[in-house]
């Protein structure tokens, strides 16, 4: 059970900018949710804003640490993680946060995702996927689902899309969830996770984007979808607590074009971070310059 | 164990070492702690020496990145920890570093990038020397904005100038583009290391005043210079950085047009008014000339020597190397130019210098092309028939 | 820990608050939609920017979930216990 410690107002006074307020998310943004469960997880795990980092690359999800009241780095076009690899190494005692879209993370900045991931390090990416480019107005971006419109495919998307939980999974991330933002509870339970993960935990947030990609005609009906097609992947799950099973990854991808939403916990792991192992190398390389001496 | 120190693993004594060699321990020697990197022809052996001493040092750290970007990007992340970051990478790699640069630039974060340049465009030819970078690394990155560039021209100078480069860095929270070439990068020299004790460290200013009076972009608060205080992660000042206009606050103001001119003329203005710290050249033989031949980095060898030779035959020729390329010393080659009849400008390229003589030598005099490009340096011969020519 | 249920709340007095800023909410109506209880609706009231906000029907119903609270993009919402006047 999640214990909600603050109140919403506390939680505003300590953790945003309000001189920034209101944000400049369009109405039904996800984005502002997010943050929302970010702020709630924070606080549950009691970190020091004077240790957390938040660093985003360039988009709408973005510009949410300028309305945190931390530290943040809003850096260039999907190098946020490069940016956050050397901020996290220096000082490890830092919390760094990334927040990425999906056009940052899964298009101009992959390589640098994947990198992560492979190294692990102790950082905390949330993308919030909005399944576009929403900041420039609704362009295709690698995670739009396969002919679907926007203004760049105004003749339908005819490239396969990136589910990038199960792209973090096979590059072997830590942890890895996928929610979408009508699950609360459930983000806010897998963002505190995360943070305590020692390793590269990669948090997705299906967001919607009722300005520019018009899938559906208002925000609710986003919702809606949200709460209805959303099914939980949780393969090997021996206990049947899960309404929906999958046997294997073929079954749960055969869901996902048929318009269903796969959300949970995609994986958590224990795998030995950067960091451990950084300080190892130091150890050994010492030893061995003092032997040679 | 008691800690490993940069004395111990360089060993100060006299070193027969390369160009590479003497920027990576100018860096160790000047407290660089962070060093992210790609393997790039023929700036790799500075990665390497890196990659072996770092991990030695406390708090060191050495990361072979994906690809330029990234190293880029992470000793930005990283020089926010109150880190000295540097990067090493050639002509492709600095091609691709421009973009985070730009950050750099706009954020006011201090770090430095080392060029050593090879013959381009494209892959070019990456075994040979070349300065065909001069302008790139003065303008590589778009927009308004004001880098401090720096070449030496010896394996000596190397290492001093590495030190000099964090240093202003640090000084004026800029990014500092050290150039150097294939030549200079590979030849072996005599190398004195100095000890850490007798090396002069400025370092960046830190904030003192209390959060409510802290603004991360204000300056002109606590001293009158144009360089504000820099934080660092992990305090209570809570510092937003962006790539966006910003006010003083750091916080975005794209709409503002006086926001954004107050912020890009700062830029330029806490490099200009600080000229004369920054400019740094080398003068010989010049009382008497009427024949200057300006050159900088590696062709100041064979310039050197053609000057020399020239004057053993009785021509009035004095030698002008440039150590600072950016910012350049305009008024400097101005009041030469009074006195000047002929400039002869040597270098690697197919004009890139020689287009500021030109603006700044004003018509006082004729300026001369000098150029050689294809790996090979210039010949003395080559300078010494350009000193003569009419 | 001793939870009190719903009823054994209201026979204790206690009521919930909704309280909103006005000036950040976009109408979005996220919090109207995922309402268990159907407690919220949108009002007759436009706010400064000219979106619709959300007001609260019966405060009777309100089972504390904070659903809504925990839905709104710009966390303006915010769900106290309050004492029942008498």
């Amino acid at each position: 059970m999640i214990k909600i410690a603050n109140s919403t107002k506390d939680l505003r006074e300590k953790y945003l900018r309000k001189d920034l307020l209101p944000t400049i998310f369009c109405p039904g943004c996800g984005n502002g949710q997010v943050l929302n469960y970010v702020i709630r997880a924070i606080d549950a795990l009691n970190i020091s804003q004077d240790n957390l980092v938040f660093v985003s690359g360039i988009g709408c999800s973005s510009r949410l640490p300028a309305y945190l009241e931390a530290y943040g780095v809003h850096t260039t076009h999907g190098r946020a993680i490069a940016y956050a690899t050397g901020i996290k190494l220096t000082n490890p005692e830092l919390t760094v946060i990334v927040f990425t879209g999906d056009g940052d993370i899964s298009a101009i900045g992959l390589n640098h995702f994947l990198q992560a991931i492979r190294r692990n390090i102790s950082i905390t990416v949330i993308c919030i996927n909005n399944e576009n480019y929403g900041m420039t107005g609704g362009q295709v971006s690698p995670t739009t689902p396969m002919g679907h419109f926007s203004t760049t495919t105004p003749y339908q998307n005819i490239e396969h899309s990136f589910n990038l939980s199960f792209l973090a999974k096979a590059a072997g991330a830590s942890y890895v969830a996928r929610w979408t933002t009508a699950h609360s509870l459930q983000a806010i339970k897998s963002i505190k996770k995360g943070l305590q993960k020692q390793g590269l935990a990669f948090i997705e947030m299906l967001s919607p984007c009722p300005v520019s990609k018009k899938t559906f005609k208002n925000t609710t009906e986003y919702l809606q979808y949200y709460l209805n097609e959303s099914i939980s992947y949780s393969p090997n799950q021996n206990n049947n607590t899960s309404a929906h099973v999958f046997k294997d990854l073929h079954e749960c991808f055969t869901a996902q074009y048929e318009g269903k939403i796969i959300v949970g916990e995609i994986i958590d792991k224990e795998k030995p971070n950067y960091h451990q192992l950084y300080e190892d190398l130091r150890v050994r390389a010492r030893n061995e310059f003092r032997k040679n001496k | 164990m008691s800690i490993i120190t940069v004395d111990e693993i360089l060993e100060p004594k006299l070193q027969f070492a390369t160009g590479n060699d003497a920027i990576a321990y100018g860096a160790l020697l000047a407290n660089c702690r962070f060093f992210a990197g790609y393997p790039i022809t023929p700036a790799t052996e500075i990665l390497e020496l890196m990659a072996r001493y770092l991990p030695l040092l406390d708090g060191g750290y050495c990361l072979q990145m994906e690809d330029e970007i990234a190293s880029m990007a992470a000793i930005i992340g990283a020089s926010w920890n109150n880190y000295r970051t540097m990067t090493a990478t050639s002509g492709p790699g600095f091609s691709l570093m421009q973009e985070n640069i730009g950050y750099a630039c706009m954020t006011e974060t201090p770090c430095v990038i080392v060029n050593v340049q090879r013959s381009g465009p494209s892959t070019g030819q990456p075994t040979k020397p070349a300065q065909g970078d001069v302008m790139e690394a003065r303008w590589g990155t778009h927009g308004d904005h004001y880098v401090i560039v720096l070449y030496p021209n010896s394996v000596q100078e190397s290492l001093w100038i590495t030190i000099r480069a964090f240093n202003l860095a640090d000084k004026y929270r800029v990014p500092v583009i050290l150039l150097s070439d294939a030549a200079l990068a590979h030849t072996r020299e005599k190398l004195t290391i100095p000890l850490q004790n007798n090396i002069d460290i400025i370092n960046r200013m830190p904030v003192t005043i209390e959060k409510s009076k802290y603004h991360p972009f204000r300056t002109g608060f606590i001293h009158p210079s144009k360089v504000p205080e820099m934080d660092i992660f992990g305090q209570k000042y809570h510092t937003y950085l962006t790539g966006l206009t910003h006010d003083w606050k750091a916080y975005p103001a794209t709409d503002s047009a006086k926001v954004h001119e107050q912020l890009v003329r700062r830029f330029y203005e806490k490099i200009v008014d600080n000229h004369s710290d920054i400019v740094s050249m080398e003068l010989k033989y010049m009382d008497d000339a009427d024949i200057v031949v300006v050159s900088y980095g590696i062709a100041s060898r064979p310039a050197l020597a053609a000057v020399e030779r020239a004057r053993a035959e009785g021509y009035k020729v004095g030698y002008l190397r440039l150590i600072t390329l950016w910012p350049f010393p305009h008024d400097e080659i101005y009041e030469i130019s009074l006195d000047t009849k002929k400039f002869v400008v040597v270098e690697m390229n197919l004009g890139q210098i020689y287009h500021k003589i030109v603006e700044h030598s004003r018509g006082n005099s004729e300026v001369i092309k000098c150029f050689k490009i294809g790996g090979e340096l210039h010949t003395p011969k080559e300078i010494l028939k350009k000193i003569k020519s009419r | 820990m001793i939870l009190f249920t719903r009823q054994q709340e209201l026979k204790n007095g206690l009521t919930m608050k909704f309280t909103i800023v006005e000036e950040y909410c976009k109408g979005c109506g996220y919090c109207i939609t995922i309402c268990p209880k159907n407690v919220l609706k949108e009002s007759s009231h436009l706010n400064s920017k000219g979106y619709v906000i959300p007001e609260i029907l019966n405060k009777e119903e309100c089972i504390n979930c904070k659903k809504c609270e925990l839905i709104c993009p710009e966390m303006a919402i915010t769900i106290q216990k309050e004492e029942i006047e008498a």
